[in-house]
């Protein structure tokens, strides 16, 4: 700790002998009607400093003291040149208007790129999924990542179900999280992706494959940061209510400031709340014990959630590019339906059948601190820090007295308490501190040749009590884990900007360290373990064409194991030091293809091939009359391919999108747990699924409307060894084929733009299931009311 | 010999007709063996999202790994059990059991489903095929038996019946033991969390005529774990492994005889005064499982004592090495089974192997030597004077064997 003490108080003294003399240009980039410009490039071509305006056509640059010829260009707009003159500490605002082209014939139109584009040419393979239109949809994060490419996600239900997101075959821990390149535990979002109010973020980033070294992390399938809105010039803020059906309220706002001086603040709350009491077909039994198929509404299914986050901080000044401090808070709860369902063949009829639970829940607490810096120092080095702390509190109660059937009703009381473990009463409490620190250092030496370093850690203890056991609590073990992960990257740009290349090394260390209580309680038992990996690899971009792009990349990564997956949990999870971190190759190739200069229609098609080469898989394996384990067990290659076309009418009122993507996710094991069903898929897996969209807008009653209607295809998957099982009787998650059709009104009243949105999800009323036997939502009806300013 | 276009055409069609034939035959015949014996054998196998049960219908037991493909699937949560010629699936998950048809061929076909979600039973409980039309769950917690028909697969009743003295106490799950009018479940009352036992056998009689119950015990022996019966309608209580856990970390001071092996007579109903041996003293060890080989011996699974250091949590269900031997319960001489040599433990359900004519399979894993990338179970066929080895199973584990018919 105070080796990083140090560290920082090192930096902080060196970069206050490292300031330069400069001022910043700011402004709101719009065109002659007023209305606000994104992705408009404005930026100084000889010094290669620029910005590309946001949601809000805010720009911002920082240079040194001098007079500057600004370049402003979009495409569709003639380019414009300001001369500026940078005075020391000076904040001058430049908002400057464009002015359409009206022919192809003007003499300069150049092109310009919007965020989406600029990161898309980046040399990830990346899928940036800008939120600007998604403000005003009903629709959550998750089923917005499920429109994407190479994503699938499976749901156990409605707002505040679990969620499985899968990039290219890989899931759950094999996938990181961030918050503004922060992992999202150090957020009021930690709970989930899902229920994070899309009106405070601004874009969804997901790396597949490569995770760039700046996030300094240890995921092997890939990663998703989801960024937030930044604060704006002014007051601004926005603000929506969702009502809609299964008692679905949610209620979102947010507040920011910027002024001159460079100071900020943005504050966001939510809250959430939804019965999820939707219909489900179910098998009920009848005073005979046969089973008949009844639509019942769930009834212990719902869901509460809270959060509040604000961050203050300088930004823009001459001796500081971004210092910030973020507080926030979040809490939610969960009530359980039921656990494991089956299927049963009743007169020739798949029914869905199982034991409702009336009183199961889950709830979780999160609170914390992050601060965030970024300097530029010595004009060439470029220095990015945060310092992050969560508390973390999980709550478990399975108390039931009492027995329901799935009307809800109560139908004989229980000698015993519990629902999940009947007999066994629950009331756990699992606390986690969390301590996250991260460095990242690029030094540019001529704008073509970067060297970028970082490294990270995260420092956990764990402890709980379940209050019903009064006798051996292995909720009671305490333990620690330790993780860093280091990088270095030298990146190479040609000269001409057609070529770019990477090549990387990154080292993992992880420390696990448990205290467990002895059976005869005289003393405590400690057990520790460490391990550490080395990674490397290499990305290349091309820019063969003005039309075309080419990226390939290679990495051989890690992923450290959970702290509970090494040591257990002290009783019925045994520990497993010899567990190895599991291990992957990665590689990607895409190519961008995008319409010829001059063509009316801008278009898209981007066809992507990827491979995974897994090995050391962690596997959680029940025992059977023994203690559970996690365990590698198995190796895997996931081989595949996307494509996604993309499609914007000339007078940009149609925008159409297809995407695709097949994957085999195939067992690979040679020895071991699963040889005998090598080359299977690895079940309970999507492997072939695809989406399309499209969205018409048009002028309306002095405002705009928008009509949008999306579809998504999942094909059938077995939830065990396709192999294993005669095929009357294997236990199948069918294909699923939803509709969502929606329209948004959307109107400007002075400085404040209001929306109003109405959504109809699953527009068939399909019988879907992303889990075995686990219904989803069928048709459901939702009305937004959206304003920003 | 003149070769005509007719000939041609004739040995073309009585060629094609052969070709036809043979091959009707071959798919006819193929997987379908016609057998007036049928056992039941299911596995669990494991993926990564959990565990899948599969069962299937074979006319003897395997002399090789059968053939998993060709096996029915159902949920990790399911065990299977055969009775009167058919073969019942019970859903852990769902609370149902599920009638299984078997054919000649061996095949599976399923029949009718009944649902014990709103009896009021938490799950499933010691259950027993009385008869084609009765059958019982005992639900000891909270004092009920539901009563249901095998055949038309109805439930047909709710019995109250009284609890156990103990909270703890529950009926064995595989214990119930019918004779005649009665049912016997041994109910143990051992207590994990706190290490305590009681310090009395007790069983529990539920007499199907007057659908009464009753609860008997003996104090000569701490609660039993284990138990099997006899042709004549005896059964033999005795601690098993866990027992030996609970002692030995437990404060338990005021149980002294927990190694023994006591017997209870259904016919007469009552504990057998004459019969009380120290099983444990007999094979120098703690017994995991024990098999009826004929009515005066058994084959069980021995493990040394002392057991071995659990100080570390993550041991609580750990095992050790164990051998398989004969026990001659007249004599109490004790015989090693020295083909079968060393293994670990046993997790096969195999309660009703004694139907089987004294078969008797017998795995061995390699699991708790935390090699934990392959399972391998060797089976074998025991009988009073051998062990034979018939196959090494991999990576599957054995849930039910059971003779069908």
């Amino acid at each position: 700790m105070r080796f990083i003490v140090t560290s920082y108080g090192l930096i902080m003294s060196l970069l206050t002998f490292a300031q330069v003399d400069e001022g910043t240009v700011y402004g709101i980039i719009s065109d002659v009607e007023g209305t606000k410009l994104i992705g408009v490039t404005v930026g100084i071509p000889s010094l290669g400093i620029g910005d590309i305006t946001g949601v809000d056509g805010n720009y911002e640059l920082r240079l040194p003291v001098g007079s500057y010829n600004l370049v402003i260009s979009s495409t569709g707009f003639l380019t414009k040149k300001v001369s500026v003159t940078v005075n020391e500490n000076q904040k001058l605002r430049q908002n400057l208007e464009l002015q359409k082209s009206i022919t192809e014939l003007q003499e300069v139109i150049v092109s310009a790129e919007s965020n989406e584009a600029v990161l898309r040419k980046s040399l990830n393979s990346i899928e940036v999924i800008i939120l600007e239109t998604a403000v005003s949809r009903s629709a959550d994060i998750g089923q917005i990542l499920a429109q994407t490419k190479g994503v699938s996600v499976q749901r156990s239900g409605g707002l505040g179900s679990n969620m499985r997101l899968s990039l290219n075959g890989l899931t759950d821990d094999q996938i990181r999280f961030f918050y503004y390149h922060v992992p999202i535990e150090f957020s009021a979002f930690g709970f989930g992706l899902a229920n994070i109010p899309i009106g405070m973020l601004e874009r969804v980033d997901i790396y597949k494959g490569i995770v760039p070294t700046k996030l300094g992390t240890d995921a092997l399938g890939g990663a998703i940061n989801v960024i937030p809105k930044k604060a704006q010039p002014g007051w601004h803020g926005s603000g929506s209510y969702q009502h809609g059906s299964f008692g679905t309220h949610r209620l979102e706002a947010n507040l920011s400031y910027y002024n001159s001086e460079g100071f900020f603040s943005n504050t966001g709350i939510y809250y959430d709340f939804a019965e999820n009491d939707y219909n489900i077909s179910i098998g009920v039994p009848n005073d005979q014990g046969r089973l008949e198929e009844r639509s019942i509404k769930k009834f212990n299914d719902a869901y509460q959630g809270f959060g509040v986050t604000t961050e203050i901080g300088i930004k823009g000044r001459k001796n500081l590019d971004l210092l910030s401090f973020e507080l926030y808070t979040s809490a939610n709860n969960k009530e359980i339906q039921h656990a494991q369902l089956a299927v049963q063949q009743i007169n020739g009829k798949s029914l869905i059948v199982g034991v409702p639970f009336g009183e199961v829940d889950f709830a979780r607490k999160s609170s914390g601190a992050t601060v965030r810096y970024k300097q530029l120092a010595f004009r060439k080095l470029n220095i990015e820090a945060a310092l992050a702390y969560n508390f973390n509190r999980t709550e478990y109660l399975d108390s039931a007295s009492r027995f329901y059937n799935w009307f809800g009703e109560v139908i004989d009381q229980r000698a015993t308490q519990g629902e999940v473990e009947p007999g066994t009463p629950a009331y756990q409490f699992l606390d986690t501190h969390t301590a996250f620190h991260r460095i990242n250092f690029s030094y540019s030496f001529d704008n073509l040749n970067t060297i970028n370093a970082q490294t990270n850690a995260i420092n956990a203890v764990r402890d709980g009590d379940d209050r019903f056991r009064n006798f051996f609590d292995p909720l009671s073990s305490e333990s620690s884990f330790n993780s860093r992960v280091s990088s270095i990257e030298y990146l190479k740009e040609s000269a001409s900007k057609k070529l770019e290349t990477s090549f990387f090394f990154k080292h993992y260390f992880v420390k696990y360290e448990a205290e467990e209580p002895t059976f005869d309680g005289e003393g405590l038992l400690k057990t520790s373990n460490k391990k550490s990996e080395w990674g490397a690899g290499a990305s290349l971009r091309c820019q063969i064409s003005p039309q075309l792009l080419g990226k390939i990349s290679y990495e051989w990564t890690t992923r450290l194991p959970r702290v509970d997956e090494v040591l257990g949990d002290g009783a019925f999870i045994a520990d497993n030091l010899e567990l190895n971190p599991e291990r992957a190759h990665n590689s990607n190739a895409e190519l961008q293809i995008t319409q010829p200069k001059g063509s009316s229609w801008k278009w898209t098609i981007n066809p992507v091939l990827f491979w995974r080469e897994i090995a050391d898989h962690i596997v959680f394996l029940q025992g059977i009359g023994l203690s559970s384990i996690y365990a590698n067990v198995f190796t895997a290659r996931s081989l595949g391919s996307e494509l996604g076309v993309k499609l914007t009418s000339p007078n940009e009122r149609w925008n159409f999108a297809v995407n695709g993507t097949y994957l085999n996710y195939i067992n690979t094991s040679s020895e071991g747990l699963y040889e005998p069903q090598n080359g299977d898929r690895i079940p309970n897996r999507p492997y072939l699924f695809a989406n399309s969209n499209v969205d018409y807008s048009h002028e309306f009653a002095k405002g705009k409307l928008r009509l949008f209607a999306d579809s998504r295809y999942v094909g059938n998957y077995f939830i065990s060894w396709e192999s294993l099982g005669s095929a009357n009787n294997k236990q199948i998650v069918p294909n699923q084929f939803t509709i969502n059709l929606g329209t948004t009104y959307e109107r400007d009243f002075g400085k404040t733009r209001w929306f109003i949105t109405a959504e109809i999800f699953n527009i068939t009323n399909a019988e879907v299931f992303d889990f075995f036997a686990v219904q989803r939502p069928g048709v459901s009806y939702f009305i937004k009311n959206t304003f920003q300013f | 010999m003149k070769i005509t276009l007719k000939t041609l055409l004739i040995s073309f069609i009585l060629l094609v007709s052969c070709l036809i034939a043979c091959d009707s035959d071959d798919g006819d015949s193929e997987g379908m063996v016609d057998s007036s014996t049928a056992l039941l054998y299911s596995i669990n196998t494991n993926t990564p999202d959990g565990y899948f049960m599969y069962m299937g219908a074979f006319p003897d037991f395997p002399s090789s790994e059968p053939n998993i493909a060709d096996m029915v699937e159902l949920g990790g949560g399911t065990f299977a059990t055969a009775f009167n010629e058919d073969v019942y699936s019970f859903d852990w998950d769902a609370l149902t059991v599920t009638k299984w048809l078997v054919s000649e061929t061996l095949e599976m076909t399923q029949d009718l489903t009944i649902s014990f979600a709103n009896t009021g039973i938490p799950a499933f409980t010691p259950f027993s095929f009385y008869s084609s039309t009765r059958a019982f769950l005992f639900d000891f917690g909270n004092g009920k038996v539901v009563e249901w028909n095998p055949t038309e697969m109805t439930i047909t009743g709710t019995i109250e019946i009284p609890q156990p003295n103990n909270s703890y106490s529950s009926g064995e799950f595989y214990g119930p033991h019918t004779f005649g009018n009665r049912i016997l479940i041994p109910i143990s009352d051992v207590n994990f969390e706190t290490f305590t036992l009681d310090d009395a056998t007790t069983v529990a009689i539920f007499d199907v005529e007057t659908n009464a119950l009753e609860y008997k015990s003996d104090n000569r022996m701490a609660t039993t774990s284990g138990s099997f019966m006899d042709s004549q309608g005896r059964v033999y209580l005795f601690p098993t492994r866990g027992t030996f856990w609970v002692m030995e970390y437990g404060d338990n001071a005021n149980v002294a005889n927990y190694g023994k092996m006591l017997r209870f007579d259904i016919i007469a109903n009552e504990f057998d005064q004459n019969f009380e041996v120290d099983i444990n003293a007999a094979v120098d060890g703690t017994i995991s499982k024990l098999y009826m080989l004929n009515d005066n011996e058994v084959a069980a699974e021995v493990t040394a004592l002392p057991l071995p250091e659990i100080s570390n949590p993550d041991n609580y269900f750990a095992t050790a090495p164990a051998t398989l031997k004969k026990i001659n319960l007249n004599t109490l001489e004790v015989t090693d089974y020295s083909s079968v040599g060393t293994n670990v433990q046993s997790w096969i359900n195999n309660y009703d192997l004694f139907d089987l004519s004294g078969n008797l399979i017998y795995p061995a894993g390699q699991f708790p030597d935390n090699d934990y990338n392959s399972v391998n179970t060797r089976f074998y066929r025991v009988n009073a004077n051998s062990a034979e080895f018939l196959y090494e199973s991999t990576n599957v584990w054995p849930v039910s064997i059971e003779l069908i018919r």
